[in-house]
């Protein structure tokens, strides 16, 4: 039945090519948008890790999403206060800056200022040396460097980078990660915040004592401390994934669009092969085809068609999907996962199933006599 | 019992309840025997087209009960009625009726590639049945690569591919010359001589002299042979 199938298909190749490319564009618009958001989510899995069982500090009026941008900040007074709660055992202050310093094709590069002694948090968080040692106490223009900035300006252990004129000692380059950790310079916290002219803190991460009762911890810092924001990774995870999975919806949506009309494009032209055919079909009949047998027969053309258009499509989307990292110069993390493989090809198959299901079941019923006589 | 065919009061009408009712075949009773070769003639109109119908199992009659190897097939399925026609009933047209983007070869695998056939025993069958018909050579060719007469040699070998109880020929000699017409009819001969049984509605006068059993259909009903 297969080769019977695959013979009727080449008979009107153009025809069948156009049908083909509209399943194509449809299946790698789908693909292509969707690995965005597989990718965005894979990104943020990984930048959650790095907050895994901290409560993170943000003044009222900036969003746990933008770590510390705006509103207003937290002052060593209040950092004191932190300290002393019952329930938090460590308090990691930070200063931040993104986007003064540009590499490359203008990827912004994060400034981050922390307490030397508080490296060891971060390290904890399974953030490795590539090479050099960690900033220590007493470290005054010493800083580490992501491993895609040291790779990008060709720096190494004992270079000097420069921020707002002044210059740092590379004393270390912290192995790559995939996140925005690889583009970014670590300096210590003192020394930043009177480069900068600093005067508070723009964000902390507080540690329970108990792991197991950060969101109890959270919800009494939250009724203790009107001014500040307080979110578990937890929080922000759901926070992101709402607006992931609303993305995801969003472009889904509009590129299954394109598909249903690449759908809509079998279901046109297996009406028209179906009409052209009509007489064929009815001497299959004359024959002995059943109607099961001619249904599965145009069924079969058409599932063939949009496969084809399904397997192109997922590998032009796919192909698109990694170029739009590149462009990004990998800001935008795409990710064609199995998952979305399969789905791209099992919609590929539904649309030809549905499309072909009407010309089909129409060629199946078509009444043999009157069908042979048809010219 | 050796009968192949039998109808018992057949009666067929088109319509039926409307307006425009219009009755076809009136109170036919007919046996067809196995071996047998029988003749169907008749004024356009008359029936006769429709009568082949029913026999082949492409309609039902609107009364009456059709036996075919002594089953009762008058109130089967579409789908019931399609095994019948694959497994007991071969038919040759007018008009050939090949399916033109396929080869001779392919044309007469057709109903055992329908049937579930396995490949090369399908292939190895038509390609007896096309040396059978003399068109060995032109297997590969398309019909229309073909002329008339070699057409509706293809057409026979088709019909022939799953053995069927009965050949039902529908003018097979009506768009051929009298020359192409003869050697399909003496093709028929040669295999009813091989106990393939046939019907044939015709109006040629050769094959009319040919054949000893007539029937004559006038409106709708059998006016003579029996």
């Amino acid at each position: 039945m297969i080769d019977l199938a695959i013979k009727n298909i080449l008979r009107q190749k153009t025809r069948t090519i156009l049908t083909v490319v509209g399943i194509l564009i449809g299946i790698a618009a789908v693909v292509a948008l969707g690995s965005i958001s597989e990718g965005m989510k894979s990104m943020m899995n990984q930048e959650m890790q790095f907050l895994g069982g901290t409560i993170m500090v943000s003044s009222q009026g900036s969003s746990g999403l933008m770590f510390g941008s705006g509103g207003s900040e937290i002052s060593k007074y209040d950092l004191a206060n932190f300290e002393d709660f019952s329930g938090v055992k460590q308090v990691v202050p930070y200063v931040m800056k993104i986007g003064e310093i540009t590499i490359g094709q203008g990827s912004p590069v994060e400034i981050i200022g922390i307490r030397p002694e508080d490296v060891d948090y971060f390290k904890s968080k399974g953030t490795e040396l590539d090479s050099g040692r960690l900033i220590e106490t007493g470290d005054t223009y010493q800083a580490l460097i992501g491993y895609k900035y040291a790779e990008d300006n060709g720096l190494g252990i004992g270079d000097t980078v420069e921020v707002k004129k002044d210059s740092y000692e590379v004393v270390g380059i912290i192995e790559k990660t995939d996140t925005n950790m690889d583009n970014s310079i670590i300096l210590p916290l003192d020394t930043m915040m009177n480069t900068y002219s600093m005067e508070n803190y723009q964000s902390a991460f507080l540690i329970p004592e108990d792991l197991s009762k950060i969101q109890d911890v959270a919800d009494d810092l939250k009724s203790s401390f009107d001014d500040f924001e307080f979110t578990t990774s937890s929080d922000i995870t759901k926070q992101m994934s709402r607006i992931i999975d609303m993305i995801s919806v969003f472009t889904i949506g509009i590129s299954s669009i394109a598909a249903i009309v690449g759908g809509l494009g079998v279901m046109n032209t297996m009406i028209m092969s179906v009409l052209e055919r009509k007489r064929e079909i009815g001497i299959m009949k004359a024959i002995g085809a059943t109607r099961k047998y001619i249904l599965s027969e145009i069924l079969l053309e058409s599932v063939i068609i949009s496969l084809i258009g399904g397997a192109l499509g997922l590998l032009i989307g796919g192909v698109g999907s990694y170029s739009l990292r590149f462009i990004s110069s990998g800001l935008t993390e795409a990710k064609v996962t199995i998952p979305l493989a399969v789905g791209g090809l099992s919609f590929a198959v539904l649309l030809g199933l549905v499309g072909g299901f009407y010309p089909a079941w129409s060629a199946s019923k078509l009444d043999p006599i009157e069908a042979i006589r048809y010219e | 019992m050796n009968e192949i065919i039998k109808l018992e009061n057949v009666e067929k009408v088109y319509n039926l309840g409307k307006p425009n009712e219009l009755k076809v075949l009136d109170d036919i009773d007919l046996k067809i025997k196995k071996g047998e070769m029988m003749t169907l003639f008749g004024p356009s109109g008359s029936g006769k087209s429709t009568l082949l119908h029913i026999i082949g199992c492409l309609d039902r009659p609107t009364k009456g009960k059709l036996y075919i190897d002594g089953k009762d097939v008058s109130k089967l399925s579409d789908d019931e009625l399609a095994l019948i026609r694959r497994e007991k009933i071969g038919f040759i047209f007018q008009q050939f009726n090949l399916i033109n983007v396929f080869t001779a070869l392919e044309n007469v695998e057709m109903p055992m590639k329908v049937a579930n056939i396995n490949k090369d025993k399908s292939r190895k069958r038509a390609e007896e049945l096309l040396k059978l018909v003399n068109l060995s050579e032109r297997m590969d060719h398309y019909p229309s690569e073909l002329s008339g007469g070699e057409m509706q040699r293809v057409a026979i070998a088709r019909a022939l591919a799953n053995e069927p109880s009965v050949i039902l020929a529908d003018e097979p000699t009506g768009n051929l010359d009298s020359k192409n017409g003869k050697e399909i009819f003496d093709i028929m001969l040669k295999l009813n001589s091989k106990g393939y049984t046939f019907v044939i509605v015709t109006h040629d006068p050769n094959i009319a002299k040919g054949v000893k059993r007539k029937i004559s259909l006038k409106d709708g009903k059998i006016v003579g042979g029996d």
